[in-house]
């Protein structure tokens, strides 16, 4: 059941209505015994063995939390257990068939057999959510949570698919806070709605079907200008997918009392590839250099030092994404980027004007994401052996696609602002006023947006 | 504004649960389509005559108009023109020998004569390829669209789209479609790849025809005849994959069926089409399904995806190979069309 079908959006009312009732008869932990419920009972509408997964997983940490709380003397070795838990387990159903198949040629591991297991969906998150829990109740930043609170805060149903990463301050206190709930920010609730449905249903499926997917597909019969062409359209589909999604379970969090935190913050308007880690998918970002790069070392051992940590979070960020050799060559690419703008740095170099410096970090990201959207690393190499076909015709509207392009980076620039001015807009007519202005947006929403129901890319992490 | 006010709450709820009724009334038609689909619900018997609206022509033409000043842009010259085409020679089959029996002499050198293999001989003129189907044909396509680029320097067009068939002409009307495709005379090749979504019964004139009874064969066969047909009107030889062996209960064993009748409807009209068995490709026995294949280079790898249908990659480029093999580059000069045809191995 996901998230953009009819039948989620008929069980979240009912939900909703269940929930606010709930939460006037038995307050926040009815509430909250609802949620959980709704939350095993949507993840086991996939499968039934993720959710008896999901659940045997979060005992194990939960109980490990716990006993770290009464053993202060074992704390290190019960991190340790709990981080090699939680790595182990994802390892073994998102990168066990990766060793077997990839790897296989150079140390003969054709032996091994192959296992016929599914992909967990939210496994990479829901085990990142886990390693931030333990590391804050063993390092005493916080208590253990009690057993109802830890399983809600591991598979809370709008996070649980493609996050974002909420540390425990972020989610988990609002989930044990006593405070009765409120519905928070009616109508920029409805606004992110708007939204999701705009970059999700429109642009990103316009984007797939009319650029993207004919020409990686093949992109040796199309003109160097509509190779560049698919390569910006793709670093565009990317956004609005990952960032409609967002924006989608922002809003059914809002509708059920909780904030989120923010996970993208117009990314291609960075003028540094720090700057862009900053503004996209921050929580992961956050969660690499709290728990990777800084107990590497950081920036705190010299120079080479912290390029070294810098390119090893990357690659490890890029394994995270995916199981295959163009999402680690992805991390490299990230990571000497890093190297790259660091050198710059610390030479005596000129300032770079901010549109050149922003249209430097948006190519170089853009080229990256052909390592993301490439099976393998022979189509990611046809690919670039493609932007060199000045002489083919031309069979895709440039023109079209350029204005687009333009008109996503002007919006960009005070997307923020423009969309609280339209929430304080809406917010003045009622609730079944701004119900039918909604259901208007949307239908001109799908009759632009191409047809067929949309995925959303990141649910395969 | 937040609220914890219970009457206001209750306004909010009202006012979402208004929201969903009007997305549902005012978008009926995409709400129906979604439950045949993923459901085989049918709600509704319109059938109503699809074709390209005014506005949608209108698109058409301003976006090609883009294009071409663009093309002259770059290149400074007009861009190409279609030359007027001329009818194109009809398709001819050569008469095959009948495939010798295999010889069954228990000596080491064992020799047994494989029978002639199927395949069409694409046109030596600039004709395009055309790859049709459904989500399935979505993956094998971009393979091999590379492979008719990179072995025979030919071009194609992928028409394929997710969720589509012959059951629902209504959502998409696929011997619509390619009538229009064959028509424009850019293609002489098609290769066709569908069957996963119509394993469900066929509502036509208020009745419900049960799959897989002898009135559903008849009424799905003369869809399948009506893409044959048209090919044949317009010099088109094709390339029919049959549809897989499957993982998934419901669709398992009804995929023989299809393929069946899929047989039927080609045997009629041998000079325009061949039809490809795929399972030899995909399975140990030619029609057991297996997730998994073991191959001479990599050993076993894994060929169909968790849901029991689709293909991994190398599943794709498996059948991308299997259609390849089916192709016969041109003709010399002299002959200039293509047919369908055996070829001794």
């Amino acid at each position: 059941m996901h998230y953009l079908s009819p039948e989620f959006a008929f069980a979240f009312l009912i939900l909703l209505w269940a929930y606010w009732f709930a939460g006037l008869s038995g307050g926040v932990s009815l509430q909250n015994r609802l949620l959980l419920l709704a939350s095993y009972g949507f993840y086991a509408s996939f499968d039934w063995r993720f959710a008896c997964l999901l659940a045997g997983f979060s005992l194990g940490i939960l109980g490990l939390a716990h006993l770290a709380c009464r053993h202060q003397k074992h704390l290190n070795a019960l991190l340790g257990l709990g981080v090699c838990i939680a790595v182990l387990n994802l390892a073994l159903f998102k990168y066990y068939n990766f060793f077997r198949e990839s790897l296989a040629g150079g140390f003969a591991l054709h032996s091994l057999p192959v296992l016929d297991i599914a992909l967990p969906l939210g496994i990479s998150f829901y085990t990142f959510t886990a390693i931030a829990y333990l590391v804050a109740v063993i390092k005493q930043q916080r208590p253990a949570a009690n057993l109802a609170d830890g399983l809600l805060y591991l598979s809370f149903f709008p996070t649980l698919l493609a996050g974002p990463i909420c540390r425990p301050h972020e989610l988990l206190n609002q989930i044990e806070a006593p405070q009765p709930r409120q519905l928070l920010n009616f109508s920029y609730a409805l606004l992110l709605l708007v939204s999701a449905l705009i970059k999700k249903m429109w642009l990103a499926n316009w984007l797939a079907q009319s650029w993207v997917n004919p020409i990686f597909a093949d992109p040796g019969q199309y003109q160097t200008l509509e190779v560049v062409g698919a390569l910006f359209a793709y670093a565009w589909q990317l956004y609005f997918d990952f960032s409609g999604y967002t924006d989608l379970v922002t809003a059914l969090a809002l509708l059920l009392g909780f904030n989120l935190p923010i996970n993208f913050r117009q990314p291609y308007l960075a003028t540094s590839l720090t700057d862009f880690w900053q503004r996209w998918h921050r929580s992961l970002s956050l969660w690499i250099r709290d728990f990777i790069y800084i107990p590497l070392g950081g920036n705190r051992k010299g120079w080479l030092r912290t390029q070294i940590n810098l390119v090893i979070a990357m690659v490890l960020s890029g394994l995270w994404h995916g199981a295959g050799l163009p999402f680690l060559l992805w991390g490299l690419w990230h990571g000497l980027g890093y190297v790259a703008q660091n050198t710059w740095r610390s030479l005596p170099t000129p300032a770079l004007p901010r549109r050149l410096s922003q249209a430097l970090t948006f190519t170089f990201v853009a080229f990256g994401w052909v390592l993301f959207r490439s099976n393998d690393w022979p189509s990611a190499l046809a690919f670039c052996q493609a932007l060199s076909q000045w002489h083919l015709p031309l069979q895709q509207n440039s023109v079209l696609l350029g204005l687009a392009i333009v008109v996503f980076f002007k919006y960009s620039q005070n997307s923020q602002a423009r969309l609280a001015q339209l929430e304080q807009t809406l917010a003045k007519a009622a609730p079944w006023q701004q119900a039918i202005i909604v259901a208007c947006l949307i239908a001109g929403i799908f009759a632009l947006a191409p047809t067929g129901t949309p995925g959303f890319i990141y649910y395969g992490f | 504004m937040d609220s914890n006010n219970p009457m206001l709450i209750g306004r909010q709820l009202a006012a979402l649960s208004l929201l969903a009724l009007l997305t549902l009334a005012f978008n009926f038609e995409a709400f129906t389509g979604y439950l045949q689909q993923k459901h085989q619900i049918t709600l509704s018997d319109a059938n109503p005559q699809t074709s390209i609206s005014t506005l949608e022509h209108f698109k058409n033409q301003s976006n090609q108009r883009m294009i071409d000043a663009m093309q002259l842009l770059l290149t400074g010259a007009p861009p190409r023109t279609q030359a007027p085409l001329a009818a194109p020679p009809p398709a001819s089959v050569e008469q095959c020998a009948t495939p010798a029996a295999p010889q069954t002499q228990l000596t080491p050198s064992l020799t047994v004569q494989t029978p002639p293999r199927p395949a069409i001989t694409l046109a030596a003129s600039e004709k395009k390829i055309l790859l049709a189907g459904d989500s399935l044909m979505q993956g094998v396509a971009p393979h091999v669209q590379t492979y008719l680029r990179k072995q025979f320097n030919r071009l194609s067009t992928d028409l394929s789209k997710q969720s589509t068939g012959l059951l629902y002409p209504h959502r998409f009307n696929w011997p619509e479609t390619l009538q229009a495709a064959f028509a424009t005379g850019d293609y002489q090749t098609a290769v066709i790849f569908l069957g996963a979504n119509d394993t469900w019964d066929i509502h036509q004139q208020g009745r419900s025809l049960r799959f897989g009874s002898d009135e559903w064969k008849t009424a799905y066969g003369q869809r399948v005849a009506s893409i044959l047909q048209a090919a044949k009107t317009h010099g088109v030889s094709i390339l029919w994959l049959a549809a897989p062996p499957m993982g998934r209960e419901d669709l398992k064993n009804r995929i023989p069926i299809l393929n069946e009748v899929y047989a039927q409807a080609i045997a009629q009209f041998p000079e325009t089409a061949v039809f490809i068995p795929t399972g030899n490709t995909l399975t140990v026995d030619g029609s057991t399904y297996s997730p998994f294949m073991t191959l001479p280079q990599t050993g076993e790898v894994r060929v169909r995806t968790q849901d029991g249908v689709h293909f991994t990659p190398i599943g794709q480029r498996l059948l991308a190979q299997l259609t390849f093999n089916h192709l016969k580059p041109p003709a010399p000069p002299h002959t200039g069309s293509s047919q369908a045809d055996y070829e001794t191995p």
